[in-house]
């Protein structure tokens, strides 16, 4: 359904280009939970603004493709992609306490997005918000509340119900939950399962919590330095990890059961992107690097099983 | 005994002012009592709003409690402190806080944030004398090569370089206790580990206590010794980390462990559906607080506050550890 195709992104400084997303190619099917992990820089939110249209200047779309059911969104104008954007995919923000409208009532902010977009009555706008409230088990009598009133796990709730106003067939869920407790992270993800298989749409789920996405996501996409260096299925990916950047990353959670090991996390920190860099992007701080890692780029190749992976330690042709 | 630092029946009431008058009080902390040894890392679990801040605030002396004492190496400092007492007494404790973006100074270089301690604390005024002792907590923080580092602003930091800075700062008094505040909840994944790391080799090297605030149970049971749960400004467990988080008895405790998220125990979990929201702490029922939420919530529960039972060297606070009801309780662990 969605296919990205070598997308370049990134922002234009004064005379450098710091490439966030290069050549990144990544495909959502339909009814599918994508999840998208890395750290902090890594891209992985200018990939979801772009795909949304949002990246603003100095942010730029380079080149490469990002096709949603055969149209090629990059090569929208506003009008075209405003009559996609929300009705086709929506958008969940990392932190729905800045994102909702602090002096408008809930219910106004959700008719508001319905209206934006379809030539409904206002009454039935807000028919459907309270419906929409319902779904997220959310009292619907909450439309006029103000989000001052409401918790952070509401607002955020709401903030789903926002996006979901207009069922579109794919969401992008920006860190939707890093803001929240626990327990209320684990409600909303449950109900974001329920409404999915429900209504049925697909989900890129983003976060930097690796063990969190390994337990909702079907499929994960590790990201790394504005690369994708690892793709698998979650279950495939949490019990045979390939890339030494995935290992790392999933020996740097501590556990709860289990024996308690100590160590380390991944040593140093991610490469400036404004700088070319020759070869692979996770040298510095790899611990099995090689001489051919630091001269070569590697290429994400299949390992089987949906299992694809860009490291210089799976590749047979290393004396090439 | 060898408790550094003792908390006795504290509670932190914040009025809410209607025209003027103090009409009712947020509960923020209602009868916490614990005691934390010297050398060990006792971490404080809980949601926000839970009181977890406000116990490390209320240590730190930033707010007076209502009542009840606070006793550090035996001597009461809940009450009001002459200024040269209290100057000691903040050297004896820090703080390091929880967004390592927002706690250091913007406009300083890095070398000046940390000369103020030690030109506070210890009257050093010599510059050679505290740049010597500015690269040595840098170095034992791990940000080598000191130099290096002595002449950034915080913005040209990581967040992980930042809060080693934060903790670089705590430790140049040479505290007894430190108060971590959420250390690790703002920094990626990556590199949380190493920060908690340098907590634990401060604590071996040093004999630093620490109080480690955190809403992250697997973070808690990787650092600590022993664990306090709070919910809604009470205690509602203690015990030693590992049998806590194995054998969690509050059911408070159990739901916190089947929130977190751990892909080891299997990916077809069971569901923890709708389980209500933490309430409100302006002028809260005389009941437990966790009774509107509890699946094993009695008739007791919503009538009276239960007590702290202790059982074995731990201490919870439910009814269904009652003396009466302990032999009959099994612990299912779902």
């Amino acid at each position: 359904m969605l296919q990205i195709k070598d997308l370049v992104a990134g922002y234009e400084m004064r005379k450098k280009w710091v490439a966030a997303v290069d050549h990144v190619s990544l495909n959502v099917k339909k009814d599918d939970f994508l999840g998208l992990a890395g750290e902090s820089g890594c891209g992985k939110s200018t990939l979801a603004f772009s795909i949304m249209g949002l990246l603003k200047k100095p942010g730029k779309i380079k080149s490469g493709s990002i096709l949603f059911k055969g149209k090629d969104l990059t090569k929208m104008n506003n009008e075209e992609l405003r009559n996609t954007r929300w009705k086709d995919i929506s958008m969940v923000f990392q932190s729905a306490m800045n994102s909702l409208n602090p002096v408008m009532r809930i219910g106004d902010q959700i008719v508001d997005s319905i209206l934006a977009h379809k030539m409904v009555k206002k009454e039935k706008a807000y028919e459907r918000a309270k419906e929409l409230l319902k779904l997220v088990n959310i009292s619907p009598d909450r439309v006029n509340s103000y989000p001052h009133q409401l918790s952070g796990g509401m607002k955020q709730r709401v903030m789903i119900a926002m996006a979901l106003s207009l069922k579109p067939s794919l969401i992008i869920m920006d860190e939707p939950t890093t803001a929240l407790d626990v327990v209320v992270q684990r409600m909303i993800i449950e109900e974001i399962g329920e409404i999915r298989e429900k209504l049925g749409f697909s989900i890129l789920f983003i976060t930097h919590d690796l063990s969190l996405l390994v337990e909702i996501s079907k499929k994960i996409a590790i990201m790394y330095a504005g690369e994708i260096v690892e793709i698998a299925n979650s279950q495939e990916l949490y019990s045979n990890p390939l890339h030494p950047y995935t290992y790392g990353l999933m020996s740097s959670f501590p556990t709860l059961v289990g024996p308690l090991k100590r160590s380390d996390g991944i040593p140093g920190r991610p490469p400036d992107l404004s700088q070319p860099i020759e070869g692979c992007r996770f040298y510095d701080r790899c611990s099995k690097r090689m001489d051919i890692c630091r001269k070569r780029h590697p290429n994400l190749i299949d390992m089987g099983n949906n299992h694809m992976v860009a490291c210089w330690l799976y590749s047979g042709d290393k004396n090439e | 005994m060898n408790d550094f630092l003792k908390l006795e029946g504290v509670s932190m009431h914040f009025p809410i002012r209607k025209f003027g008058k103090r009409t009712r009080y947020v509960h923020a902390m209602d009868d916490v009592s614990f005691s934390l040894k010297k050398g060990e890392i006792l971490s404080l679990v809980g949601e926000s709003g839970s009181g977890k801040t406000t116990t490390a605030r209320v240590i730190a002396k930033v707010y007076t409690p209502t009542s009840g004492n606070v006793f550090v190496n035996g001597n009461l400092v809940s009450k009001k402190m002459h200024t040269s007492k209290l100057k000691e007494y903040r050297q004896r404790v820090q703080m390091i806080f929880q967004d390592p973006f927002s706690s250091l100074n913007p406009t300083k270089r890095v070398r000046s944030i940390l000369s103020r301690p030690f030109v506070l604390y210890k009257s050093m005024s010599n510059s050679k004398e505290i740049r010597q002792a500015e690269r040595d907590v840098l170095e034992v923080v791990g940000l080598t090569p000191t130099d290096f580092y002595l002449d950034k602003f915080p913005h040209e930091l990581s967040g992980g370089q930042r809060q080693r800075v934060g903790i670089a700062r705590a430790i140049s008094v040479e505290p007894d206790l430190i108060l971590a505040d959420e250390p690790t909840s703002m920094l990626d994944v990556s590199i949380r580990l190493s920060i908690m790391n340098t907590l634990l080799k401060l604590k071996e090297e040093r004999n630093i206590s620490y109080l480690y605030i955190t809403h992250d149970l697997a973070g808690a049971r990787y650092v600590s010794d022993r664990i306090i749960v709070m919910y809604a400004g009470m205690i509602m467990e203690i015990g030693p980390a590992e049998e806590l988080i194995q054998h969690p008895l509050h059911p408070y405790t159990q739901l916190l462990k089947r929130a977190a998220p751990s892909p080891e125990t299997g990916f077809n979990k069971k569901k923890l559906g709708y389980v209500g929201e933490v309430p409100s702490l302006i002028s809260p029922p005389k009941a437990c607080r966790f009774s509107p939420r509890c699946p094993f919530a009695m008739e007791k529960c919503s009538k009276e506050i239960p007590p702290l039972y202790e059982i074995g060297d731990r201490k919870v606070r439910c009814f269904l550890y009652e003396k009466s009801n302990q032999e009959n309780v099994r612990f299912d662990e779902s």
